[in-house]
């Protein structure tokens, strides 16, 4: 009956977000035939000059930036800034057989509460091992009239003594000042091992004039050359938002990979970042924890976080390299019979170092085995090392729930190795017919610039 | 039309096959990337790059299989890359945005189809993270079973279990008060 409702809630949401008369064949058919920006990009020439002639003029000559009412403070996130902050009075502490839960930190914005606490002197050999019951961390606020806010968002780390938290909660009325934080037991220890039901009493006060909120920069990019080009035209990279803390940069951005000139319409694309000051130098990053990625524009969107320290020679080298994957054109299949045997077992493995030739490219099914009960994994080579996977299908009315892919997502020197699983309510078994189709190879690898003077 | 019509259809170059497919099942998997996106406009490119994929790779496809299930695998599996290469996972203990999602839907039960409270579970969705609300989803927006979701998940049938059980022993105990 509960699941019922659930399902219920889910799907009146689902409807809510997708209306019943939602028609995407107009779209599917038109990439199917070919109707494809590349297909208007042939045979449109002078349509697509046009075209982007009129959205450069549309857009300004040059990027601009404009502080707005998010501000972001160190440890905390983004914040509203357009209405009072509170924060704690003073940290609150509470020690039990020795653990000390510590409220080190509160910042109560407009639009939410965020909590950082600690749990200190651990007895890790207590804890519960993986795979036993253990408690997943979670904790509430509780306010003067009783009313319980669960947390919306939490994180958290291990250190050496215990562990360090951060909780995000709704907003606290304007005139509630008050709560106790209400945590049930202790990470990964198993129910009545460490103490339990912990209240921790809360008290808030205006924030300090002199707090820092450090403003969010919110660049809207531009056409502007890319390094190495003389054309004014859009860099799919390009940076969203700049904080500018007291020692850091965090820098916002996102890639939106150019159609491939090779592509048919089935390709992704897959990046990593590097930065380098104006001596050639590497600058060291990391990716911010405290921060929530936009929703990227497209399935295709890379949208991207990092964090540095300052005192590089500016301007900043950001070099995105990508790589993109896509589908052999071919609609070729290879389909050969394998013999699991009746009743094939966990840990069983076949050699079979069968050559296949598939899209114009070859390569070896080495092995097939059953890493785990009611999963096939198939393990191929190769000395061609533009291959990335391949799509593998039983015949005969198995219905594979799922699988996965082990492969390196980058070009590296022949020979090259991958595998492949697929998982089965019921492992088929005896003889087998398998099918091989959807040859994925790496396509161009390109790396694209953006320089950034802060 | 019937589906097996349409993928024979399709399985010989007939694009009518497809059209029969795509109208079919457009609308249930635009909604299923839609609660794993919470992005309609992603979740309508994620489908249609879906459909194009079933259509190049449909001659591999045994046709005495029910396409729905084929074809959502591949919908859940693309929403949930495309999350987890955009979006910070929330390390947040499953169970919290379990019982939460569990109270929400217990309330459910007592305040029918409140926009406000699907607003509410709405909500919690967004603080799963992708993998978990793929789980979610699976579950109560596609009916899969426990053992089918452990398979995909490429985990125990038992992590499942659990995780599920939570959201049950929660709801039940949310009942047994509100009976009180």
């Amino acid at each position: 009956m509960k699941e019922t409702h659930m399902k219920d809630a889910l799907e009146a949401i689902a409807r809510r977000g997708v209306p019943e008369n939602i028609d995407l064949w107009p779209q599917v058919s038109a990439r199917i035939e070919g109707r494809s920006l590349m297909q208007t990009i042939r045979t449109k020439p002078l349509l697509v000059v046009l075209i982007v002639i009129l959205t450069l003029l549309l857009l300004t000559a040059a990027a601009y930036a404009v502080g707005n009412m998010i501000g972001y403070i160190p440890g905390i996130g983004l914040v509203n800034r357009g209405a009072p902050i509170r924060v704690l009075a003073e940290p609150a502490s509470m020690t039990r057989d020795g653990i000390t839960i510590t409220v080190k930190q509160a910042v109560l914005s407009s639009d939410k509460t965020v909590i950082l606490f600690s749990m200190e002197n651990i007895p890790f050999d207590k804890l519960s091992p993986r795979g036993d019951l253990q408690c997943p961390q979670s904790s509430e606020l509780r306010l003067p009239n009783g009313v319980l806010l669960k947390s919306s968002e939490g994180g958290g780390n291990g250190t050496t003594t215990g562990f360090e938290w951060r909780f995000t909660y709704a907003h606290l009325p304007e005139n509630v000042n008050d709560a106790t934080l209400l945590i049930p037991c202790i990470q990964d220890a198993a129910p009545g091992v460490l103490p339990e039901n912990w209240d921790l009493p809360l008290h808030f006060v205006p924030a300090p004039p002199d707090m820092t909120v450090i403003p969010v920069i919110e660049i809207t990019p531009s056409p502007a050359p890319a390094p190495g080009t003389a054309t004014p035209v859009q860099n799919p990279l390009s940076i969203t938002k700049v904080i500018d803390d007291s020692d850091s940069y965090t820098l916002v951005g996102e890639f939106n990979p150019p159609v491939p000139s090779q592509a048919g319409d089935d390709w992704y694309s897959s990046g990593s970042i590097k930065l380098g000051d104006s001596n050639g130098k590497e600058v060291i990053y990391e990716f911010p924890q405290d921060l929530d990625l936009p929703s990227p524009k497209s399935s295709k969107t890379d949208v991207w976080a990092i964090k540095f320290n300052k005192g590089f020679a500016s301007p900043l080298h950001i070099t995105y390299s990508n790589l993109y994957t896509l589908r052999a054109s071919s609609n070729e299949s290879v389909e050969f019979e394998f013999d699991a045997g009746p009743n094939p077992q966990e840990g069983q493995s076949w050699q079979l170092n069968k050559e296949i030739r598939l899209a114009g490219h070859t390569f070896t099914l080495a092995s097939i085995s059953v890493p785990q009960k009611n999963s096939y994994r198939f393990d191929f080579t190769s000395s061609d090392n533009k291959i990335s996977n391949v799509g593998i299908d039983i015949l005969g009315g198995y219905t594979s729930n799922g699988g996965g892919q082990d492969t390196c997502g980058c070009l590296q020197p022949p020979p090259i190795s991958w595998g492949e699983s697929l998982g089965y309510t019921e492992l088929p078994k005896g003889k087998l017919k398998i099918v091989l189709s959807d040859l994925w190879l790496y396509g161009e690898a390109k790396d694209w610039t953006l320089e950034w003077q802060p | 039309m019937d589906e097996q019509t349409a993928i024979r259809r399709l399985k010989q170059d007939d694009i009518s096959g497809l059209e029969f497919l795509v109208s079919c099942h457009q609308a249930k998997a635009v909604r299923t990337a839609y609660l794993i996106t919470r992005d309609p406009g992603l979740a309508e490119d994620i489908v249609q790059e879906s459909f194009i994929q079933a259509y190049h790779s449909i001659r591999s496809f045994d046709s005495t299989r029910p396409f729905g299930p084929w074809f959502m695998r591949s919908v859940v599996n693309a929403s949930v890359k495309v999350m987890q290469r955009s979006s910070r996972q929330v390390q947040v203990g499953d169970q919290t945005i379990l019982d939460e999602i569990a109270a929400r839907a217990e309330s459910a039960e007592a305040q029918a189809a409140s926009i406000e409270l699907q607003d509410q579970i709405w909500d919690a969705m967004q603080r799963l993270s992708p993998r978990q609300r793929a789980v979610i989803v699976q579950r109560y927006f596609l009916d899969m079973s426990e053992k089918d979701m452990a398979v995909q998940a490429g985990t125990a049938v038992g992590t499942i279990k659990w995780l599920l059980n939570a959201a049950r022993e929660r709801l039940r105990g949310l009942l047994e008060r509100s009976d009180e």
